[in-house]
């Protein structure tokens, strides 16, 4: 059971209503894996029900398996901050902490989190971080701006950036891309295909085009359940679902 | 059809005389102020701002006692209703589960509304006893009334009505700083949490985002404590107290010397127009902050 | 998988903190209302009804008597400056929130700015301050109104007035102002004049209206500090004739303040009786208040 998230048998249901039915799911570690389906499919409460941002939600029950990593999300045992802290995750809306500048948006997980030991090392992960979402050169000379200041591409490309800075080994983005334009989608794209090296990315989409483009393995889920998994070119040329193939190709969704 | 035009406009134009009449009134106070306390202001300048002798059948009125019990009780006040608001509107918005809120925020709204008087009474009844049994003659026999200063028989004192208008002013600056909380994004709050940040440490942040509202909060607290009047003249002693930062001992502040001293004013010369400018100065702390309000605070 | 010992610690630390904090703002309320209901209730109970009439019994009687010429009082004040003040700052709201002209935007501006500086006003500067003007109008109109005196009943009905108006004006005037544009106008396309639209606009407010007096209502029936150079309190009946405006009279919230101050046993009980009767009018028009509020987001000033 070697995977980087194993689901079984999950259920969840928020004020009464079940959101998920017995989701089940194996992502292999290093690969991109998205999760596409139309609006209300419950793609977003699964990932959140991954590292319990859920818990944040009034009236959320909770039944089956999650282990993320080796960890048993929901083993009473386990602290929800210290598995968000081995799951880092970018947000359909880019939301940087508005009052705190790039640089300190970037530090305060490291630093709460206690990964480095000095200055110059929290320096240097900054660095490492905003790099590696290709933002550094846009803002090494202004690292104390508030955040607030940047573009809605520069701010999303900030929040990865401040994700990766928690050295994640799953990092999940739910629709990173649905609130930017053309040119921010496709360099957030680029960059989404370059971190498989480092963490293994799960991306919710409702953009099969995105999924196909990014995606080694992709998921379909529709009301609640996974219909179909499998390798994208698989999943894209031969679905095995009727539903599959419709929204495949843009019939529905 | 423009004869009528300009007749309803006419009409309209009537309602100005009621805000003239607004107008009027506040300007009307402010002048009754300045000119009533005009005649102590001629005759010893900022003197009684600088000097605790209160000496009516020697016309002295050097109120600098009351000034001081005014600060030192608005401040403590303001201190501890800091910690009790901000503690009770985290509490509020981040652990009282959302179906328990309404019965917490009726409360605490009940609270902010009741007559100050009646917690005038139950700080001179029930209070003041409680603190001069378990808190101000323990600590005094262990030494401490040489700087605190001895407490009178029922407890009334300037520490008294410090801690009763802490517990009167909380339910309004925890409404402002609890409704500016539950505000934050809830896409913010997942980003901290999706940190790995744990529940306090996401409202440490929170609060520091929302730092010009507890700001706000805290100078509304102050310039209410300054003006409150019929609770403290309940608590306060109503003892004229040179040493006004003896907070165990009785002592007096500006809105109580007013409220307990007026009364004999017409049996001298100057007692009045001292007593205006003693409220001259209120209304001026008052002012003060809420123009340092408008400034770095926001606007509510 | 657990969090670092300390930071565990430190936040379990933060909670208690915060968990303290919140008792100790919530206990001592419950403790007060706790005790004015359970002594104030004992006191009336015991002495009903004629509590509701009587004027107090001798100090250090053995017997209460009632506080019946302080409820007549704060009836009398809290009715009579709620005429007032309600079409005052009924109609300056509706003038500044509809103001058109450069002359009117001028008049609006400068009234809500004063209105808000009188917010502001600790309420005994406002009632040292309508003394002061009674005071020396006196000998003037004592010319035309013999019994014209500045410690009455007219000079409590000006300081609730004063009290009250800026919390009644602020509200009706941000409710006006808060009118989607689309309804304003619908409302002045009926051809209605400017007079006429405005009071329907304050029709459709009708609730944020309603709230707005039941909390100034609430404010001029709780007041105390304004109404002791003014007012000033009596424990007896006043004589109804021509000079009954000008003849100081009690109230409830005076005679909370002036019993429970005093050294006597017997009058203690009715400051508690009276607290009593005072939290229960509040009770009250708190309710009525949240009940017009219902559904809407923010609460209105004053309320809180």
């Amino acid at each position: 059971m070697d995977y980087a998230v194993y689901v079984k048998d999950l259920w969840v249901s928020i004020g009464g209503r079940e959101i998920l039915k017995g989701v089940n799911l194996e992502v292999p570690r290093n690969v991109v894996f998205a999760v596409m389906g139309p609006s209300g499919s419950g793609k977003s409460t699964l990932l959140r029900t991954l590292n319990r941002i859920l818990d944040l939600y009034e009236g959320v029950s909770v039944r089956g398996r999650v282990v993320v990593e080796g960890i048993d999300v929901y083993d009473s045992r386990t602290d929800p901050p210290a598995v968000r802290r081995l799951v880092g995750m970018v947000f359909q809306m880019p939301n940087p902490i508005p009052n705190l500048s790039i640089y300190d948006n970037v530090a305060l997980g490291p630093k709460i989190n206690k990964l480095v030991r000095s200055r110059k090392e929290l320096d240097e992960l900054v660095r490492w971080a905003l790099e590696k979402a290709y933002l550094w050169n846009e803002v090494e000379d202004r690292l104390d701006a508030p955040a607030s200041k940047l573009s809605g591409g520069q701010q999303q490309r900030l929040c990865i950036a401040r994700a990766l800075a928690m050295k994640p080994r799953v990092l999940m983005m739910d629709e990173p891309t649905s609130n930017l334009d053309a040119v921010a989608t496709a360099e957030i794209e680029k960059l989404i295909i370059e971190l498989k090296r480092d963490v293994t990315v799960i991306l919710v989409t409702h953009n099969s085009f995105q999924a196909s483009r990014v995606a080694d393995h992709v998921a379909f889920m529709y009301d609640g359940q996974i219909l179909e998994v499998g390798p994208t070119g698989r999943v894209f040329t031969r679905p095995a679902h009727k539903l599959t193939e419709r929204y495949i190709t843009g019939k529905f969704g | 059809m423009r004869a009528s035009t300009k007749r309803t406009a006419d009409l309209f134009a009537l309602n100005s005389l009621f805000n003239a009449v607004l107008i009027l009134s506040v300007a009307l106070v402010v002048a009754v102020l300045l000119l009533e306390s005009l005649p102590m202001i001629y005759r010893d300048g900022i003197g009684p701002l600088v000097t605790s002798v209160w000496n009516p059948a020697r016309e002295e009125y050097g109120f600098l006692f009351a000034l001081g019990g005014t600060l030192v009780t608005a401040s403590l006040a303001l201190l501890l209703s800091l910690a009790l608001s901000v503690g009770s509107a985290v509490m509020y918005a981040e652990f009282v589960p959302p179906s328990l809120r309404p019965v917490v925020r009726n409360l605490m709204d009940l609270a902010a509304s009741m007559p100050s008087v009646i917690y005038g009474l139950w700080g001179l009844r029930v209070l003041s006893p409680f603190l001069r049994n378990h808190l101000m003659e323990p600590l005094s026999a262990l030494g401490l009334s040489g700087i605190l200063g001895t407490p009178s028989p029922a407890g009334t004192s300037l520490l008294s009505a410090s801690i009763l208008l802490a517990i009167m002013v909380t339910p309004f600056a925890s409404a402002i700083i609890r409704e500016r909380l539950l505000a934050v994004p809830q896409h913010v709050r997942e980003a901290l949490y999706s940190l790995g940040l744990t529940k306090p440490e996401v409202v440490l942040i929170e609060l520091r985002y929302i730092r010009r509202s507890v700001l706000t909060a805290m100078a509304v607290s102050f310039s209410r404590a300054v003006g409150e009047t019929a609770a403290v003249a309940m608590v306060v002693g109503n003892t004229v107290n040179p040493n006004f930062f003896r907070v165990f001992s009785p002592g007096y502040t500006i809105s109580s010397l007013i409220a307990d001293q007026y009364p004999n004013a017409e049996a001298y010369y100057y007692m009045a127009p001292a007593l205006f400018y003693a409220a001259l100065v209120m209304f001026a702390i008052g002012l003060a902050v809420n123009l340092a309000l408008l400034r770095y605070g926001e606007t509510r | 998988m657990r969090l670092p010992t300390s930071r565990a610690v430190k936040s379990t630390a933060l909670t208690a903190a915060v968990a303290l904090a919140f008792a100790l703002s919530v206990a001592p309320i419950l403790h007060l209302m706790a005790t004015v209901v359970y002594r104030g209730a004992t006191v009336v109970v015991r002495n009903f009804p004629s509590i509701l009439f009587d004027i107090p019994a001798a100090p250090g009687d053995h017997q209460v008597g009632g506080i019946g010429p302080h409820i007549l009082g704060t009836a009398l004040l809290t009715s009579i400056a709620f005429a007032i003040g309600v079409p005052i700052s009924l109609l300056a709201a509706v003038f500044t929130a509809e103001a058109i002209r450069r002359w009117e935007r001028m008049v609006g501006r400068w009234t809500r700015l004063l209105v808000h500086m009188m917010l502001e006003f600790p309420t005994i500067v406002i009632g040292l301050a309508v003394y002061g003007v009674m005071a020396s109008i006196t000998p003037f109109v004592r010319a035309f109104v013999p019994g014209f005196r500045p410690f009455s009943l007219l000079s409590g009905v000006v300081a609730l007035v004063l009290v009250a108006a800026p919390y009644m004006y602020l509200q009706i005037e941000d409710g006006l102002k808060s009118v989607p544009q689309h309804v304003r106008e619908a409302i002045y396309s009926l051809g209605a004049s400017r007079f006429v639209a405005s009071l329907v606009l304050l029709r459709y407010l009708k609730s944020t209206v309603y709230a707005a007096l039941s909390i100034a209502l609430a404010r001029m029936v709780s007041e105390t500090a304004a109404l002791f150079f003014t007012a000033f309190g009596s424990n007896v009946y006043p004589p109804l004739d021509t000079d009954s405006l000008f003849r100081p009279v009690g109230s409830l919230t005076l005679a909370v303040y002036t019993f429970g101050l005093s050294g006597y046993e017997n009058w203690i009980e009715l400051s508690w009786a009276a607290s009593f009767m005072l939290l229960l009018l509040c009770l009250t028009l708190f309710g009525l208040t949240k009940l017009l509020l219902r559904g809407e987001r923010r609460g209105l000033r004053g309320l809180r």
